[in-house]
């Protein structure tokens, strides 16, 4: 950024500091990400389709009240060894209100300019009105590519629509809810995610649940915050575990048993995504990531055991 | 050259939020000191009808002021139309129909969306397409609806009362009504066909007037890459 103009945003953001709009003053993802979600990539009739549903729990839409907010959720199929499964989008249909297509112009030649990760986003113009405890969902036909498969992210962005003279600006702030992580690409149906829902700091009473294969994603937001997500192994099988790790924090994780024993661990080093297998029996267990070191609401991870 | 515009979107709105206090809130955000819609601020989901309406009803002057250049423009229909209406309504003029919008209102969400035509298809060919894939994602979309449905009503039978065993069964009722929303639809589509509520249109300015002045027409804004993502106006009024 330019420094001088940084200076003055700087300056600018201090002098309106209450008069600013609060999803300035707040980006914590688990305010404005949905809570639930899920995630199909498919082809029906010889034509390509993502379908990705949208739940706001009760509580869940509080940041969504400034100017222009828009809420965006955005599909990129892996394209840095160019096999896309698909890059664009050709028809929406959805029940979220005032929905679009994005058509981008400044940024079409992918996120943030980067070639390799060319974005098909659905989105609402007026995110003030979600109502929670409601299923909105998007069905968007796609382009078919050469390729067969590919590894496919799903994130939201808190955004807004504002135009000055020369240019838009459309993102304030993002979270991952699905990695790109190999052996989950599309085409494929049925991938649930959840975002955290804090108070999830307990084993017992508090944990947030997910089946073997949904996604969690959450970000601890201080030291002593720690996450829990419970799981049921329905016959004995090998669990994979694996933690996308946000760059610059160092999160650990523990896998205990109904009995709180821990039963196994993943303790690599900051910046290196948690990965590792247990052969564990039936039952209920619990998976707590916690800090080792770095935190920070922007930090989101997102978890899967598998 | 983002992060600048970035910053430079964000370093305007703060003073343009400034402005608004200054102005006793931002119970109308999008309104300057003088009581016009800022146009840097625009954001289709903030304004009513009448206002977008009012804002934009000098496009058409500068429509008329050149009839010879080429625009494309953004039509709102007062009214959910069928095909053949969109047919007639662009009939004998030299233009290409770039977008189309549909909507269908059902009881607990209204359904919207739009088809994007490929260069070389015809109005014909667009309107087939675009119908064909609706009635495809109804189909695809109430199948994984009803499998989420069984997967909830799973975790719905949870003897738990804390606030998350509350929000599963809450989750639960809301397939259910995304279901519903979307059998409505399916036998508005077998009964009725697509409806539409507005296209995006290129063409001589000449072509889009005489569009633009048949009944039925509601609004008639000129595209800009500000406005790419906008939708013509919902007829039935709200977003839901």
């Amino acid at each position: 950024m330019n420094k001088k103009l940084a200076t003055g945003l700087a300056a600018a953001l201090v002098v309106n500091a209450l008069a600013l709009p609060t999803a300035f003053a707040s980006t914590n993802p688990e305010q404005w990400s949905p809570y639930l979600g899920e995630s199909n990539n498919y082809t029906s009739g010889g034509t390509r389709y993502t379908t990705q549903d949208m739940y706001w729990r009760t509580g869940s839409v509080v940041e969504f009240e400034a100017l222009n907010d828009t809420f965006e959720q955005q599909i990129i199929y892996y394209d840095y060894d160019n096999s896309a499964w698909a890059t664009e989008g050709k028809a929406l249909q959805s029940n979220l209100p005032d929905n679009y297509l994005d058509t981008p112009w400044l940024d079409d030649s992918g996120v943030a300019g980067d070639p390799n990760e060319k974005n098909i986003a659905v989105g609402t113009f007026d995110p003030t009105d979600l109502a929670t405890s409601t299923w909105y969902w998007a069905t968007v036909t796609l382009n078919s590519t050469s390729s067969s498969s590919s590894m496919y992210k799903i994130y939201g962005q808190e955004g807004l629509s504002y135009c000055p003279s020369v240019s838009c600006v459309d993102g304030q702030t993002a979270a991952v809810y699905i990695p790109f992580k190999s052996g989950f690409t599309a085409p494929e149906t049925d991938r649930d995610f959840k975002y955290e829902w804090e108070n999830n700091n307990s084993m017992t009473s508090a944990a947030d649940g997910v089946s073997l294969g949904d996604w969690g994603a959450g970000s601890l937001s201080s030291t002593s915050d720690v996450d829990y997500w419970d799981f049921n192994v329905s016959s004995a099988r090998t669990v994979n575990f694996f933690v996308n790790m946000p760059s610059g924090v160092d999160y650990d994780v523990n896998v205990y048993n109904d009995s709180g024993t821990v039963v196994a661990t993943g303790r690599k080093g900051s910046g290196i995504d948690e990965t590792f297998s247990k052969y564990l029996s039936a039952g209920h267990y619990y998976f707590k990531i916690y800090s080792y070191s770095g935190s920070g609401v922007y930090k989101t991870y997102q978890m899967i055991a598998y | 050259m983002r992060k600048s515009i970035k910053a430079m979107g964000l370093l305007s709105l703060a003073v343009a939020a400034s402005v608004s206090i200054f102005m006793g809130g931002n119970s109308t955000p999008h309104a300057t000191a003088t009581g016009e819609i800022n146009p840097s601020l625009l954001n289709p989901g903030k304004m009513t009808a009448e206002e977008r309406i009012n804002h934009f009803k000098g496009d058409l002057e500068d429509l008329k002021a050149n009839p010879t250049a080429q625009n494309t423009v953004l039509i709102s229909l007062d009214s959910l139309k069928n095909k053949e209406f969109v047919r007639q309504l662009v009939s004998n003029r030299d233009v290409k129909v770039n977008k189309l919008f549909h909507a269908f209102p059902a009881a607990h969400n209204t359904i919207s969306g739009l088809y994007v035509a490929r260069s070389n298809e015809t109005l014909d060919q667009s309107l087939a397409d675009y119908e064909t894939q609706i009635n495809t994602m109804i189909a695809d979309k109430l199948t994984q609806l009803k499998a989420q449905e069984a997967e909830l009503a799973t975790k719905a039978q949870s003897a738990a009362q804390d606030e998350k065993a509350q929000e599963d069964r809450l989750a639960l009722q809301a397939v259910r009504n995304s279901i519903s929303d979307l059998e409505q639809q399916q036998a508005s589509m077998a009964a009725k066909g697509l409806e539409i509520y507005g296209l995006q249109v290129s063409g001589q300015n000449a072509d889009l007037l005489t569009i633009s002045e048949q009944a039925n027409v509601k609004l008639v804004e000129k595209m800009s890459k500000e406005k790419a993502k906008w939708n013509p106006i919902l007829p039935m009024g709200g977003t839901r």
